[in-house]
């Protein structure tokens, strides 16, 4: 027989005892029945997209494609990490609708201690995550202080009423804009508010759950407002304004004249049509101008006016006194609500 | 209808009352309803401009000194008396606007005049 050391020989004596400990903990298992092996809850692991944008029909199909991956796992009861190792670029809009997804996911009870998050590998990207709180709700321990200049001008306000009030004094100490064209802006984002209140969440009576979301980002030459809701969307709302024939026959005849080659509309359409009615659910003509205030704060000035609702894109431009609108489509990918980024240029002339 | 211009205002508010909507009410004024929010239009209607038409009191609405106002505040507050029974004319009669924006006014009537026509309707 090979003679073993004293060391080998302790080695060997801990491995028994482990042994022995293991078979003894199994018989237990098998003599209780009230004692069950706890499920062991697999990891799964979401692939961030590459830039979280929505205006562009390729990473608004990634970013969707991504948050609705995001929600079907969390309601399996799947923990989630999310690989950030491919994202280099977070712009307002898709941040903003990714930031309200989350903090929606995160009143579900037992959704906070699903998330997590890893491969921060973009200064950026990881200092605007921080600045935003995000890698707090995705249970990022790590302290990350957000110093760079392209991320400290991010402000955000959340809210479900239109108390305007921390939106404005926000804009009063961050922004650079010219009064009148503040005052332009808070008024469009006042009656975005209002809309919500109205028109956005129809089967809630709570005004805790009207919930909305903003993010200001000022930079050098330009102002970015982004304000988004979850609610049923633009062209959800617009054909129950149209319960009488009289109205349907209005919206009828608006889309036609518009599209006068369609024969049926989608979503965007259905946007563009909302402005041109004017006129909100209820059907009575003193409401719904929110619509064009949101459009008047860049036609009173220049820059432009994004509305993405469901599936529908509508654009405003206004530059150099050249005014132009069109609209996009995305035929698969809902934002699953409303969302509106005005780009306003801050000369001060 | 004649309303009146910054030079008559000037010698009007020496003899009338006036409300300065972001001292008296809110700096913060935003949406139509109750149900809103705090600042809403229908509020800013109940408690000030009510009893202004009860009394048949002509008042100054000072407009500037808040962070601006959405269509909804402006025509829940002025177009919502007409909603309310008061007139067109008792309303032009009772209130009068000081504000740096023009336009301000010029919506403000616009929602008396497009309440009345509904009514009228």
């Amino acid at each position: 027989m090979k003679r073993i050391s004293w060391k080998q020989y302790l080695r060997q004596l801990r491995l028994t005892d482990k042994r022995t400990a293991k078979k003894q903990r199994r018989k237990n298992i098998q003599k209780s029945p009230s004692v069950k092996l706890a499920r062991p809850q697999t990891l799964k692991v979401i692939s961030a997209p590459k830039v979280f944008e929505l205006r562009n029909k390729r990473t608004h199909r990634k970013l969707i494609g991504f948050l609705n991956t995001l929600k079907r796992q969390l309601t399996q009861h799947q923990k989630i990490c999310i690989d950030f190792s491919a994202t280099k670029q977070m712009v307002v809009c898709g941040t903003l609708l990714f930031y309200a997804e989350l903090r929606q996911l995160l009143k579900k009870p037992g959704i906070a201690k699903k998330l997590s998050c890893s491969n921060l590998n973009d200064t950026l990207v990881k200092q605007v995550l921080a600045h935003l709180g995000i890698l707090d709700m995705l249970n990022y321990r790590r302290n990350v202080t957000a110093s760079h200049e392209q991320v400290i001008c991010w402000k955000y306000a959340i809210g479900h009423t239109t108390n305007t009030e921390e939106v404005a004094g926000l804009l009063e100490k961050n922004s650079a804009l010219p009064e009148q064209k503040a005052k332009n802006l808070y008024r469009g984002i006042s009656e975005a508010m209002t809309n919500v209140s109205h028109h956005a969440y129809p089967d809630t009576s709570s005004k805790d759950s009207k919930d909305w979301f903003m993010f200001y980002m000022e930079d050098k030459n330009t102002a970015f407002v982004g304000f988004c809701d979850l609610g049923v969307g633009i062209p959800e709302t617009l054909p129950l304004t149209t319960q009488n024939a009289g109205e349907q026959s209005k919206l009828r005849q608006i889309l036609i004249a518009l599209f006068p080659k369609k024969q049926h509309f989608n979503d965007a359409d259905y946007i563009r049509a909302a402005i041109e009615l004017k006129r909100s659910r209820t059907g009575q003509n003193n409401r719904g101008k929110g619509l064009l205030d949101m459009i008047n704060v860049i036609k009173n000035n220049t820059g432009s006016l994004h509305i993405l609702s469901n599936k529908g894109l509508y654009v405003y431009q206004c530059y150099n006194d050249q005014k132009q609108e069109y609209t996009k489509y995305y035929r698969h990918h809902s934002i699953g609500g409303t969302l509106i980024l005005w780009s306003i240029p801050i000369n001060r002339t | 209808m004649v309303y009146p211009d910054q030079q008559n205002l000037n010698t009007m508010k020496k003899n009338k009352r006036i409300i300065d909507i972001g001292k008296d009410f809110s700096r913060f004024p935003a949406g139509r309803f109750l149900s809103d929010g705090p600042n809403n239009g229908e509020k800013f209607q109940i408690n000030f401009l009510i009893p202004v038409m009860k009394k048949d009191e002509p008042v100054i609405i000072e407009l500037d000194n808040t962070a601006g106002y959405g269509s909804s505040f402006l025509e829940e507050a002025f177009g919502g008396l007409i909603r309310k029974g008061y007139s067109a004319e008792q309303i032009h009669r009772c209130l009068s606007f000081s504000t740096q924006d023009p336009s301000l006014i010029a919506e403000i009537n616009s929602y008396i005049d497009e309440a009345s026509q509904e009514s009228l309707s």
